[in-house]
């Protein structure tokens, strides 16, 4: 009976050969880097929106459906490709007075919005400070999408929504963020991008 | 090895989140606080420990801020706001009246009521409330919350939030602590607490000498309606400030939206009145009519003539003022002042009035050697003293300091009347006439009949006391009906220097009011009003008669007379005829239920001076609930009839005041491991004769159910009734989500030293 002792001993790998390995691997990193990067660009690619009328420049995601003639709004966009809810990107303006407060502007919308969004709920509140530093309020709120027209079959879809809200001068400055409750955390960054590009002049 | 890992893991949990729930359920019934207590029976509050014993955190959930919005040109635009205090679990607020009717400085066609929902955070709006009842003069009102704001409507019974009950606004003292709870801006604050003591007592014709409760506590203007709160937790009463005015003066009006839809929030927009202080209570006593009323669900219903108070033309004016010092059950002064000694406890300004209106702001200005005093005066508040009569504010019990008092009385801003007194030295014994009665000679020659309300005739006699007389002053008297001089004398004393004294008028008395002025060397001496009214009957006047109940009536005819009705009436009505009232006379109608005044109200007589079949009636939304009820009948602040009708068993159910008394739970379920709460967890109390392994699942063993919310936090809906230290009540409760073990606890003990709200902060272990 014979005996075969194999081993994996092989002749030593040269210079080249070994540089070679690191090259490969190395390129092979760069390309996915590269492809990360590429598809990260893409993604979140932005596009500024500005309105010198109402003084507000902001950047929001390219591609997505933007929509500037509104009547209580300065700019909405929402992302065309989102299911099952379009998320939405919004600034507007309101009007307000002298003596407002930003809690007085949240009571005005708290009265406007049940008679628009069905089973509107109140989530929470909080104080935060903007980039440029000005305080504002932070206000997230819940409520249902429901398709209006009964020919169509579809559920009620819970929306996550989050208003930030900001006095300058005579005007309150409201920034929404509007997605399906499931997607709300994971498309937030969004809305963060929205914040941190805002300028209002 | 790992099974058994986990195993030890999933019990070292459970053992963790059992002892974390008894632990929060031991906290609040440690044996400390009760050992303090014996061992010191009558703590005495210091700087540092909180002044009341009362449990804040259900006070600041009943409180809610009550807005009152119109539809404007693209939003809805907010007018006025105020504060607003639960007393019911099913929505009924106490509030002011002017935070809730509109006007023209405040339209409104609808209010919206925000409700805590964080202690720590502004209230959210959430409901829309409709008004029940109202009172423009004492400036009270109850809404029940009807409907949310998306529009939907609030079922009946379906709500369950947090209230108070009322205390007894009589029993307060003066320097007792209060407690004041309100929303001091518009939703940029959470619920404030403000302590303070009572300063004083305002006393106000008709509602005596606790018109008002005056308050050291500084109290924002958007306090307004809310509640002030005794030591015990119950509210006894609602800091009121005066209404605004369109081109009043307003201290602080936000101008906070384009209410007009111009595209800019300017002068041109609604401006909402947050400005100025509270000093004034009204005192719960004047509420509980009103908050007994719309929780029996009874308004005031129809009578005779359902005629609307006619607002006269002319200009209010206030007239013929003077103090006294003491004022009778019937309202009546003593005697009238010029000066009055050191150590005065009591002093009260009489006036007339004309062409005022229920609704309208006055203020009485007080200076005491030209420095303001805010003890002695009534900062600006509602009339509710109807268009003419005769009036008074002032306070008794309160020490009047020496010096120079000069009391100012302003009607809507402009200042109308005035007058001066000095307060010192000692008493004086200078000639004077008091205490006015008037009645009818007997045959014996005797004034029977005493009284403010007598029989049409010509034997009206006044009699009257008189001190410090001496022989040859002069001395005069001078009769009015209705306010004109009727017959006057005048002669020198031929008397005793003190003695009781009678006087008649050589007039005949038709239905009317009356007065009898006195006077000492030309100076007013006593003064007192009277009303002729009926027939003489027994030497008292007969009015009304031939008192009939019935539960229904057909064009001012009474359907079957009895004065025992079947449960399930809707109304009821009181029949009566009546002789010799003058038009104009001022009378007033009191239903009570079980002893409990619901309504009074005080008019002229709107009828013709004698007929029959005059009705008042009460009125429900749904069916009058059981109960004995009482109609009285005044006039001149004298009680002239008093008659009870019967509604099934005669006395209210048991429940119908739901008491706020009780012990809510509270707290957070979490995941053991994580931390996280449980959205959807299920805590369940059960009724305290059944222990969870008696609970079958069934309704009637559930006392509350509550279900955490997305951040694993429950609020069990309803309070927990209190035993004693000797026989506590023992609850059970279940905490259960799936896909975690269970957690159960039996004999959890509420006593009357519980706290509330009880916080349990519970752990589920994964199973």
């Amino acid at each position: 009976m014979s005996e075969v002792i194999w081993t994996n001993e092989g002749p030593p790998l040269t210079f080249r050969q070994r540089w070679n390995g690191y090259l490969i691997i190395g390129a092979l990193a760069l390309a996915l880097l590269l492809g990360l990067t590429l598809r990260s660009n893409t993604l979140n690619a932005t596009q500024t929106l500005e309105n010198l009328e109402a003084g507000i420049r902001a950047q929001i995601p390219q591609g997505w459906l933007v929509d500037s003639g509104g009547a209580d709004y300065v700019f909405r966009a929402e992302d065309p490709d989102a299911l099952p809810f379009k998320t939405l990107l919004q600034v507007s303006i309101l009007p307000v007075g002298p003596d407002a407060t930003p809690g007085n502007i949240l009571y005005l919308i708290d009265m406007q919005r049940p008679n628009t969004l069905p089973a509107y709920r109140f989530i929470s509140r909080s104080q935060i400070t903007l980039r440029d530093g000005s305080p504002a309020i932070r206000r997230t709120y819940a409520y249902t999408q429901d398709e209006r027209n009964p020919a169509l079959e579809s559920l009620p879809i819970v929306v996550e929504g989050v208003d930030v809200i900001v006095l300058r001068r005579s005007q309150a400055v409201i920034v929404t963020y509007r997605e399906e409750r499931s997607a709300f955390d994971d498309n937030y960054y969004r809305f963060e991008n929205l914040l941190r590009t805002l300028e209002i002049f | 090895m790992v099974a058994k890992r986990r195993g030890s893991f999933a019990l070292l949990m459970f053992a963790l989140g059992l002892l974390s729930l008894l632990i929060g359920l031991g906290l609040p019934l440690m044996p400390l606080e009760r050992g303090q207590a014996q061992d010191d029976p009558t703590p005495s509050p210091t700087p540092d420990s909180p002044l009341v014993e009362l449990n804040e955190d259900v006070i600041k959930r009943a409180t809610v801020f009550i807005m009152q919005t119109y539809q404007g040109a693209n939003e809805p635009v907010i007018s006025c706001v105020g504060s607003g205090t639960l007393v019911s679990a099913d929505g009924l607020i106490l509030t002011n009246a002017h935070n809730v009717l509109p006007s023209e400085r405040c339209p409104a066609d609808r209010l919206a009521i925000a409700v805590m929902v964080r202690m720590d955070e502004p209230p959210i709006p959430t409901y829309t409330a409709e008004v029940v009842v109202a009172s423009q003069g004492l400036d009270l009102a109850m809404l029940r919350i009807s409907g949310y704001l998306d529009g939907r409507a609030v079922e009946p019974g379906t709500l369950q939030l947090p209230f108070v009950e009322l205390g007894d606004s009589d029993s307060a003292r003066l320097d007792e602590t209060i407690t004041v709870v309100g929303y001091p801006d518009i939703g940029d604050e959470p619920v404030s607490v403000t302590r303070g003591t009572i300063s004083g007592f305002t006393a106000e014709a008709r509602a005596g000498n606790r018109a008002w409760i005056r308050t050291s506590a500084t109290i924002p203007g958007t306090m307004s309606g809310g509640g002030a709160y005794n030591r015990d937790g119950k509210l006894i009463g609602i800091p009121t400030i005066s209404p605004a005015r369109s081109g009043g003066e307003t201290v602080d009006c936000r101008i906070i939206q384009d209410s007009n839809g111009d595209g800019r929030a300017d002068r041109n927009d609604t401006c909402v009145p947050v400005g100025g202080f509270i000093s004034a209570l009204r005192p719960s006593r004047l509420a509980r009519g009103l908050v007994r009323g719309a929780a029996l669900g009874t308004t005031l219903g129809d009578d005779l003539t359902n005629t609307a108070p006619v607002r006269s033309s002319g200009q209010p004016a206030f007239r013929n003022l003077f103090f006294t010092t003491r004022i009778n059950e019937a309202g009546i002064p003593a005697s009238v002042v010029g000066t009055v000694p050191a150590g005065t406890s009591s002093l009260y300004l009489f006036f007339d009035y004309e062409n005022m209106v229920d609704g309208m702001v006055y203020e009485l200005r007080v200076t005491v050697d030209d420095i303001h005093a805010p003890d002695y005066s009534l900062p600006p508040v509602t009339w509710s003293g109807g268009q003419r009569g005769q009036w008074y504010i002032g306070s008794a019990g309160t020490p009047w300091r020496n010096g120079l008092y000069d009391f100012r009385l302003f009607i809507e801003g402009r200042e109308v009347a005035s007058v001066k007194i000095v307060v010192g030295g000692g008493p004086r014994e200078d000639p004077m006439f008091s205490d006015i009665v008037f009645g009818v000679l007997d045959e014996g020659g005797g004034l029977v009949g005493t009284n403010y309300v007598l029989p049409e005739g010509s034997a009206i006699q006044a009699r009257f006391n008189y001190r410090n007389m001496q022989s040859g002053i002069p001395w005069s008297y001078i009769w009015y009906y209705e306010g004109a001089e009727l017959t006057r004398d005048t002669a020198n004393w031929d008397g005793d220097a003190q003695g009781t004294r009678l006087i008649t008028a050589a007039a005949d008395f038709i239905p009317g009011q009356y007065r009898l002025e006195l006077y000492i060397n030309n100076q007013l001496a006593a003064k007192a009003d009277f009303v002729i009214a009926g027939g003489a009957e027994a030497n008292t006047a007969l009015i009304f008669s031939d008192f009939r109940f019935t539960t229904e009536q057909s064009a001012g005819t009474p359907g079957v007379i009895r004065t025992e009705f079947p449960t399930g009436s809707r109304a009821l009505y009181a029949f009566f005829n009546w002789r010799l009232v003058a038009p104009g006379t001022m009378w007033t109608r009191r239903w009570s239920v079980d002893g409990d005044v619901l309504f009074e109200i005080t008019e002229p007589w709107d009828a013709p001076p004698d007929g029959e079949n005059y009705f008042v009636s009460l009125d429900s939304l749904n069916t009058l609930p059981d109960g004995t009820y009482t109609l009285e009948i005044l006039m001149a602040n004298v009680s002239l009839h008093r008659l009870d009708a019967r509604i099934g068993l005669g006395q209210l159910p048991v429940d119908t005041f739901a008491s706020a008394e009780g012990v809510q739970m509270t707290g957070r379920i979490t995941d053991a491991e994580t931390g996280d709460g449980i959205p959807g967890a299920l805590f369940v109390v059960l009724e305290p004769e059944y222990s969870v392994e008696d609970f079958l699942w069934t309704e009637a063993q559930v006392l509350g159910i509550s279900l955490a919310d997305n951040e694993g936090r429950f609020q069990v809906p309803e309070l927990l009734p209190r035993g004693t230290t000797d026989e506590p009540m023992l609850y059970s409760v279940l905490i259960r989500a799936e896909g975690y073990i269970p957690i159960t606890a039996d004999a959890i003990a509420v006593t009357g030293e519980t706290e509330s709200p009880v916080e349990l902060n519970v752990a589920l272990s994964r199973n």
